[in-house]
This record gives structure tokens, C-alpha cells and sequence, in this order.
């Protein structure tokens, strides 16, 4: 939302929709994130593609409860056409980022729960493999794969260090692109960070 | 003086618009776009001053040559842990999982014993090496007292604590990534079939057009008469021409994304670095083999090394297909876009100041 006149920029019901704004608020001077229910009145009218157009206009009002109305001409301030037209450019790529890294995060760690591996780094970090100290999950990975301690350790150690070290390089990247997503103002400019964008994450590794 | 490169990522020169340049770019549409070509037989110049060290240079021919594929691994392991006894410092094994590296795994076990080859080698790698080969770690590794290293951090690993070994080149030997691509285009059939014109520029044409499809058919065909043996097939046409012109490219490939190079030199990469099929040996068996690199299917790609490894950890590797393994340590990194002949990691590139006129593509 802009805040100068409280129009609407974005909208994203998705899952990942608040990454999405919350990245693309550090690019917009002036922008707020909004809440908004589907028993909103006029929630209705909320088009992600229907916003990337020029021509429509929406405005969530604070004062009655986050209504949404179509924003009146009289309020199309420069700043506000400026941000709209800078969010056209920068959303999708944005969106393709975060989808991105969510998709490579997910894959270095398949494990059926999202972040387990800070339950195994703690597990870890309890352990004193010098001195043959282990803590009671590793010995009760080791009975159950039949192996020894000090194995079990090892797998469940390369397994984190992988995890963590891919994920901080994803990150890396992450916020390499936001800057440069940050600093798109026109088509040109967008086509050259999605291109670069799909060479990092993809077809550099092509062997 | 003049700089070289030793190792271009192609896509920063996509953009200069001259006649010869374009034609060149014709190429990345038939080969992956991150290839660095480079001609060991001096037939093909791409319009970029590259140079290469003297150790990737094409050997000469040995027509005697008579050690077997097995030879050579264990002559080469041989050769390692004398090195490894000179300089006092670990061999750490680059383990994807992959075809390549179990081949190599293998051959140390075989050769040192399993105590001593832990003792001696340390294994980089991720839990991809493990899905990747699972007869192998379930049945060799998940037990054994192999230092295991996490393969994440290994691009800023270039000490001088270790012998960096890995299993490069061992495509360009047996083969071609490219099989795969015309198996699918054709059949299996098609790679014992005897090449012919017709045949490379029908795959040729829907990738580049028929201007270029001929240009390359002609290009390439002067490489393959520098082949010491007749190339007959469709499958040996592709292999000599990954032999001798992705050469450098695989070499450099894992090089490029050091974060800290400032050790890499000849001098260190002759002593801590080594990819294990780049040897004369292995080179001249490649120039005087055709039976064992592939059966004439898909299926077969580097029979002779799943056997090898199949027969250490068990008849189903026999099944396994050859997928790239490498990705995972290339993937989310940073790359130098050229290394020059003074081991220069350039990440900003001047195209102009690189182009070489004198090239094979001006006259097109």
C-alpha cells in the first residue's frame, strides 16, 4: 500500500505472500503492509494480475476497517504512479526469487519437517565425539540404523553442515538479487536481472 | 604482454555483435552455454586469445599403448599415494557418488586395503553422494572411518593440506554428455551407426539452422581427421570431439569457483590438485579404445566403470545411469568469468580486450 494515499500496489494471497511484500516494501519508500480478510468489503476487487495494469486502481482505507474502494483519480499522485509502475517490474521478479529459494532450500533438506535440522544442530552441539560423549538422540539413532555412535554422529553432522552451508549460500544470493531487483526502474533493467537470476541458480551448473 | 584465457564463460561475449562472434555463439546452442571450447588439435580458434597449460595439452599418439582401463586407475592410485608420501598430507577424494568417483573409490580400496585407504583418503562430500550411490554407502562407507568433509565448503578448500583429487575427465574419455541428447533426437541405434554428413547436420539443423549446421559439420570434421584412429561411429564422432575440445573446460570448471585462489598456480595445481582420468595413461587408452567406453546404447555409457564399481558393492550398480553429479558443487556459487595464463581470476570482463581476430569464424 502506498502511504501516501493509501493505495493499493500489491496483492498476494499466497503463502509466501507477506516474504513477498515485506521484499518489496525495502524497495518503496512510502509503502505499508496491509492485512486484508475475505470478509473485507470489497476484497473482492483484489487482482494481483488486475494491479500490474495502469489503468486500475484500488485503495484500502484504514479509518473503515481496511475497506476496499477504487481509488479516486484525484488521489493518482506522481510518487503513488511511480511506485505502481516500479512494483510492475520488480513483483514478479521478486516472486520468482523467493519461489526460488524456497524450492533450493527444500531440496538440500529432506527432511519431513521444515527446519529440523536446527533439532539436529542442538542434538550436535551436545556432543563430544573426542570424547566419545553423545547425546541420547544420537545413541538412539545409532540403535535404531544400527551403527555406532561415532557414525551416526558423522552422518547426522554432514547432513547440517550440507543443510547450513547451501542454505547460506542461497541466502547470499537472495540478497544479492533483492538489491539489484531494488534497483530496477524499467523493463530493460528487469529482463537483465531475470536472466541473470535464472544463470545463478540454474544453468551455471549445467555440466 | 599478452593474456590468454585459459578458462571463458562464453555468455560475456554473447552480446559483441561482430559476424564472427555470432557464429561462434552458434555453438551454445548445440553445447552447454558455460563450455569454455578450446581445440587441443589447434584446428578450430574461437575469437578469444585462450591459451592452454602444458598438461592439458593433446599427447602424442602411442599406437603400442596395450594397458587395460583397470591399469590405469590402479597405476594412477600408485601414483598418488607416492605423491601423498612425499608431501605428507592427505588425499581428499572429491565423492559425488557419481560413476567417475566411485571408479576412483573403488580403485584405492582395491589397491590399499580398506584400513589403509581410510587412513590415507578423505572423502568430500554430501548427502547427494549418498542418494547417489546408496550400495556404496550402506555397504562401504556408512561403517567405515573415512574422514567425511562437507563437499559445501570445499571452494574455499585450496591449501596446500591436501591432495585434491577428483573425477574429471573421465567423460571426455568414454564418451559424451551429448549421447544423451541424441539418443533422444535419433535412437539408441544411432550411435553405432557409421556418421556421415547427412546424419550430423540433420542434428545439427534444428539447434543452430542450416547456415550453421554446416559451418560446425565443417568445423568439426577438420578435427576429426586430426584423430590419430578412424572415427567411424556417430558415438566416436561426439567423443573425440569432447575429448579434445572440453579438455579445459572440465579442468577448470570447479578452479573457477575457488573463493580463495591465491595458492593456484602450474606449480600447485601440479602438486595439490589432480583429476584422476587426466593422465597419459588414461588418454592414450581413450585414443587406442573403442570396445569398452560403450556398447552402442545409452544404457552402457561407461560399462567398464560400473563394473568396476559393481563389482565392489554389488551387480545393481550395473543399472545405474550416467547422470551429471557435478551440478550440486557448482550450483549457487561464484564463478571467475575468465582465468588467464597468469592464474588472474577476472570477474569483470571487457570482451573487446580478449577478441582474437585471427579465428576460424571470420570467413563464415
Amino acid at each position: 500500500m502506498d502511504y501516501s494515499n493509501e493505495g493499493v500496489l500489491y496483492f498476494n494471497d499466497s503463502g509466501d505472500g507477506q516474504l513477498i511484500a515485506l521484499q518489496l516494501k525495502t524497495g518503496l519508500i512510502d509503502s505499508e503492509i496491509r492485512l486484508a480478510y475475505s470478509s473485507t468489503p470489497g476484497y473482492d476487487k483484489l487482482d494481483r494480475s488486475k494491479l500490474y495494469d495502469s489503468t486500475y486502481h484500488l485503495q484500502i482505507i484504514s479509518k473503515k476497517n481496511g475497506t476496499i474502494v477504487d481509488l479516486p483519480e484525484n488521489s493518482h499522485n506522481p510518487s503513488y504512479l511511480y511506485r505502481k509502475n516500479l512494483v510492475k517490474y520488480r513483483a514478479p521478479l521478486i516472486e520468482q526469487l523467493v519461489n526460488t529459494i524456497r524450492f533450493q532450500a527444500r531440496t538440500c533438506s529432506p527432511d519431513p519437517w521444515i527446519g529440523f535440522e536446527n533439532n539436529m544442530q542442538y542434538v550436535i552441539s551436545e556432543c563430544d565425539p573426542d570424547k566419545e560423549i553423545w547425546h541420547n538422540s544420537i545413541l538412539e539413532y545409532s540403535h535404531i540404523n544400527d551403527i555406532e555412535p561415532k557414525y551416526a554422529y558423522r552422518e547426522i553432522k554432514l547432513q547440517i553442515d550440507n543443510i547450513s552451508s547451501f542454505k547460506m549460500r542461497v541466502y547470499s544470493f537472495f540478497k544479492k538479487f533483492m538489491f539489484d531487483i531494488n534497483n530496477v526502474t524499467d523493463e530493460q533493467s528487469a529482463i537483465q536481472v531475470r536472466k541473470n537470476m535464472n544463470d545463478k541458480f540454474f544453468r551455471d551448473s549445467w555440466v | 604482454m599478452t593474456k590468454y584465457a585459459y578458462r571463458y564463460n562464453p555468455s560475456k561475449f554473447m552480446h559483441v555483435k561482430s559476424n564472427d562472434v555470432q557464429n561462434w555463439m552458434s555453438l551454445y546452442n548445440i553445447i552447454n552455454y558455460n563450455v569454455t571450447f578450446i581445440d587441443r588439435t589447434g584446428t578450430v580458434q574461437v575469437p578469444i586469445r585462450t591459451s592452454m597449460p602444458v598438461c592439458l595439452e593433446l599427447p602424442k599418439y602411442d599406437s603400442n599403448f596395450n594397458l587395460s582401463y583397470e591399469d590405469c586407475c590402479q597405476i594412477k592410485v600408485r601414483e598418488l599415494v607416492k605423491s601423498q608420501d612425499n608431501l605428507d598430507v592427505p588425499i581428499r577424494l572429491l565423492y559425488s557418488g557419481g560413476i567417475d568417483s566411485s571408479t576412483i573409490l573403488v580403485s584405492f580400496i582395491k589397491e590399499l586395503g580398506l584400513a589403509e585407504a581410510e587412513k590415507r583418503v578423505q572423502l568430500v562430500m554430501s548427502v547427494e553422494s549418498i542418494e547417489e550411490n546408496p550400495w556404496m554407502w550402506e555397504r562401504v562407507l556408512r561403517r567405515s572411518n573415512f574422514q567425511i568433509i562437507n563437499s559445501e565448503i570445499h571452494d574455499s578448500d585450496w591449501g596446500k593440506d591436501r591432495i585434491l583429487v577428483g573425477g574429471e575427465f573421465n567423460d571426455q574419455l568414454m564418451g559424451s554428455d551429448i549421447y544423451k541428447d541424441v539418443v533422444n533426437w535419433g535412437s539408441d541405434k544411432i550411435l553405432d551407426t557409421p556418421w556421415t554428413q547427412q546424419l550430423i547436420i540433420s542434428y545439427l539443423l534444428p539447434k543452430v539452422g542450416p547456415y550453421h549446421a554446416e559451418m560446425w559439420f565443417y568445423l568439426m570434421e577438420r578435427i576429426i581427421k586430426k584423430s590419430p584412429r578412424p572415427v567411424v561411429t556417430v558415438a566416436e564422432w561426439w567423443q573425440w570431439i569432447n575429448f579434445t575440445c572440453k579438455w579445459s573446460s572440465v579442468y577448470f570448471r570447479l578452479i573457477a569457483c575457488s573463493r580463495d585462489n591465491k595458492n593456484i598456480d602450474d606449480e600447485y595445481l601440479d602438486r595439490y590438485y589432480c583429476q584422476f582420468f587426466g593422465d597419459n595413461n588414461f588418454q592414450q587408452w581413450s585414443m587406442n579404445n573403442n570396445t569398452d567406453k560403450i556398447k552402442g546404447t545409452w544404457h552402457s555409457y561407461k560399462w567398464i566403470c560400473k563394473k568396476l564399481v559393481a563389482d565392489f558393492c554389488g551387480q545393481e550398480y550395473m543399472y545405474k545411469v550416467k547422470r551429471g553429479s557435478l551440478w550440486r558443487l557448482l550450483s549457487n556459487k561464484r564463478h571467475a568469468e575468465i582465468i588467464d595464463n597468469n592464474y588472474n581470476f577476472i570477474t569483470t570482463v571487457d570482451p573487446e580486450e580478449w577478441y582474437e581476430p585471427n579465428n576460424s569464424f571470420a570467413k563464415f
